[in-house]
């Protein structure tokens, strides 16, 4: 695939997107097709569609050091690796260097980021969920933060929209709190699994086991073909680029999907640092850019701005715009910047089974199940508002279990399967809480010479409180499974471990109230539309990622009504 | 490589994903040979010593041993590489609780026993050393970082487990064959 990265000279386009992530994709595919010229602008270096995937296929003994992190590599993703999931030798030029791309944190705060064209659509981890009605009621409902602008059936038609597109395989469930979308079909549960399930949903009968809704191509459409994309080969390597686009990145769909209008323009290596605000007209009428190869700057006019930089990156841009009118970042509600939400993990529970020694599976299955909310739905929580859901799997125990003894015997048993093995990890809502904020530091500069971020932020009492329940939750269910030799787990949690940024630009009912109205536009600039992460109100307990393609898709579906209409 | 191009090819791939001819991943190998780059991290009796209890834990049988799989060689590199100072420091200074041990124990170096008592001591330390001890410790980090480098080295990954590098289908119960070997990516 290769995108136009000529720049026409006038610098003329309809619409500036940026950021080429899960919401720069979609903006700029939806923009591109409905007929306007788009400029994309991402901060870092291209990476092109499998021929860049330089690990997709390396074997392990291929890798330097056998696809361990280096000592060097911490030296300059320090902050990268933290979360223990993510830096290994196939994925760390995945992640920013964090010499290079500081923020301040007060409190530990993970920050992972993947600075290149699809950013963190790449390694994202492609569990897919509607958020639900009660979702969209709850801040209303239980009186905290503000209100959502919008209901789930306003968001329902758009999230049937994305799914179609980008392919989500899911079991339909009819659960009122979990929306079924319109699903390929679902990867099938293991053996333990299905047990599991059965004996779940006997113990209580409105607790459910099913199959996780994930991003992975099942049974592809015509159109998904048409783009290159094939089925899932069940190599769960995805976070390397998927060579068959069998995942949802923005390089297997919806940058293909744009580039094909003929409307495309990418840019690579643009640090978009503001807007440009006209406080006379009341919108911006462009963006302000540092090159990140010649720390030149320079400005590029749009009609429409659609701001997809991620939570935080999409939230410096608004704060670091200048207006007479508004200080300290384009918003007057005190809300720009507020309410910093990620989901809080390193909760559960794992127990092994003595079932099953005559089964095992075959290929890896890039998904695992999923437990919808029940806390606080049908049953009470104990002392908390809003709840959790659980992801695991349940597969035979390898290599890597604990094996006693040196020689022939350790070797044999080395070499052979384990029994059963199941883990579950709680993910809990965050509130939004007013305290929990990011700002502008005051002095310290990145290399661009541009505001570094500083995050204060932190998950309190009723995250705390619901903590505890998620974990004896989670034992009391396997101990009904039949499992033995049960650990639980509640390690202290931060923010960005579950690398969920949410709020910080949240929709609103009122400009007093938020810095987005129902359509993710800004208040203060109605030509700038906003929907990443930082748009959300509240977090829900389900992965975020398919609300933002959501919100997306409506908005740029409004911005060509508005413009159309004259109205912007 | 042009796209369609790419998918083509890989659309091939899929159709040999899953019988895998050996002759394909023995090319692959040759770069390496099966063996790691030189590292410098050990002296000559640590070296030894490394690599003799490295073969202790995975001995040759019908399958490769720990030797012939680079295991040693492996080890060497990733502990230059990838570990940090202070681990680093505690590894060496395990080696030596080893060689300590083994003295107390049977009178002898640990090179001077047979390879039958090696593996032999090795198991009645692990049994007997109360697990505090920072030689228990120490056996836990070196059995990790051996399974490790052995799972993940050619040989070991071929010919001791089953890698499988593109399944192309998943199955969640599927009946356990005699003689299947373990999967590893």
């Amino acid at each position: 695939m290769s995108f136009n990265i000529n720049i026409p000279p006038d610098n003329q386009y309809d619409a500036i997107v940026v950021g080429s992530g899960i919401s720069g994709g979609w903006a700029a595919k939806e923009l591109c097709e409905k007929g306007l010229k788009v400029l994309v602008l991402e901060r870092g270096r291209q990476i092109r569609h499998v021929t860049d995937y330089t690990t997709a296929n390396t074997a392990p003994w291929e890798f330097k050091h056998l696809n361990r992190s280096t000592r060097e590599m911490r030296e300059r993703q320090f902050k990268q690796l933290r979360t223990g999931y993510t830096v290994r030798e196939e994925t760390s030029h995945l992640f920013v260097d964090d010499i290079d791309h500081p923020y301040e944190e007060i409190k530990r705060f993970d920050w992972m980021r993947g600075y290149h064209t699809g950013g963190r659509s790449i390694t994202w981890g492609k569990q897919s969920y509607r958020l639900s009605p009660m979702d969209f009621t709850a801040n209303e409902r239980d009186g905290i933060a503000t209100p959502w602008p919008i209901s789930y059936e306003e968001l329902a038609p758009w999230y049937s929209y994305v799914e179609r597109f980008a392919g989500i395989s899911g079991s339909k469930e009819n659960l009122p709190n979990l929306p079924d979308g319109e699903f390929q079909p679902p990867m099938e549960l293991t053996c333990v699994e299905k047990d599991v399930k059965s004996a779940i949903e006997q113990k209580w009968s409105s607790r459910k086991l099913i199959i996780g809704r994930a991003a992975h191509l099942t049974e592809p459409t015509e159109e998904q073909t048409e783009l290159g994309r094939a089925s899932c080969q069940y190599r769960n390597l995805c976070s390397r680029g998927c060579p068959y686009g069998a995942y949802f990145s923005s390089q297997a769909a919806t940058l293909p999907a744009a580039a094909r209008t003929g409307n495309l323009t990418i840019r690579n290596h643009a640090i978009v640092s503001s807007l440009v605000y006209d406080d006379a007209k009341g919108r911006a009428t462009g963006v302000r850019l540092v090159d990140e190869l010649t720390g030149k700057s320079e400005e590029i006019s749009a009609r429409i701005i659609f701001l997809c930089a991620s939570a935080l990156g999409s939230t410096g841009i608004i704060m670091n715009t200048e207006s007479k009118r508004y200080t300290g970042g384009l918003d007057e509600s005190d809300s720009l910047g507020r309410y910093l939400m990620d989901h809080h993990l390193n909760v559960g529970a794992s127990g092994t089974f003595e079932t099953h020694r005559d089964k095992i599976t075959f290929g890896r299955r890039p998904n695992g199940f999923y437990i919808p909310r029940y806390r606080n739905v049908t049953e009470p929580g104990a002392g908390y508002i809003r709840g959790y859901g659980y992801q695991g799997g349940g597969m035979r125990q390898g290599w890597s279990r604990n094996i006693p003894g040196w020689g022939t015997d350790f070797k044999k048993q080395f070499t052979s399967f384990g029994p059963w093995g199941m883990s579950m990890t709680g993910f809990g809502e965050c509130l939004p809480y007013y305290e929990n904020q990011v700002y502008l530091s005051k002095d310290k500069k990145d290399k661009w010479g541009l505001p570094v971020l500083v995050v204060d932020a932190m998950f309190r009492d009723n995250e705390r409180i619901m903590r505890k329940q998620m974990m004896t939750d989670a034992a009391e269910m396997l101990e009904a499974a039949g499992a033995k030799d049960i650990n639980t787990r509640n390690d202290e949690p931060w923010i960005g471990l579950g690398i969920h940024e949410m709020g910080t630009a949240r929709m609103g009912t009122s400009v007093k109230n938020s810095v987005l109205n129902k359509y993710n536009q800004l208040w203060a600039a109605p030509n700038v539309f906003c929907t990443d992460g930082a748009a959300m109100t509240s977090a829900g307990c389900q992965n975020p990622s398919l609300t933002y393609m959501a919100l997306t898709a409506r908005a740029a579906d409004f911005a060509l009504s508005e413009i159309k209409k004259g109205n912007l | 490589m042009d796209r369609r191009q790419a998918v083509k090819t890989l659309g091939a791939m899929i159709g040999v994903g899953l019988f895998v001819p050996e002759s394909l991943l023995a090319r692959a190998g040759d770069v390496l040979e099966g063996d790691a780059p030189k590292a410098t991290f050990f002296n000559k009796q640590q070296r030894k010593l490394n690599a003799l209890m490295a073969e202790a834990l995975i001995p040759k049988t019908d399958t490769p041993g720990a030797k012939d799989a680079g295991v040693p060689g492996w080890m060497e590199l990733l502990l230059q590489d990838c570990y940090d100072k202070k681990q680093q420091d505690d590894y060496l200074q395990g080696l030596a609780l080893v060689e300590e041990e083994c003295m107390k124990r049977t009178g002898k170096n640990f090179g001077k026993l047979s390879s039958a008592m090696q593996s032999g001591v090795l198991s009645t330390m692990e049994t007997e050393l109360a697990p505090d001890a920072p030689l228990a410790g120490f056996l836990q980090v070196f059995k990790s970082l051996a399974k490790y480098t052995y799972v993940h080295s050619e040989k070991g990954a071929v010919q001791a487990f089953a890698y499988l590098p593109v399944p192309g289908k998943w199955d969640g119960d599927m009946p356990l064959e005699k003689g299947q070997k373990v999967w590893v990516s």
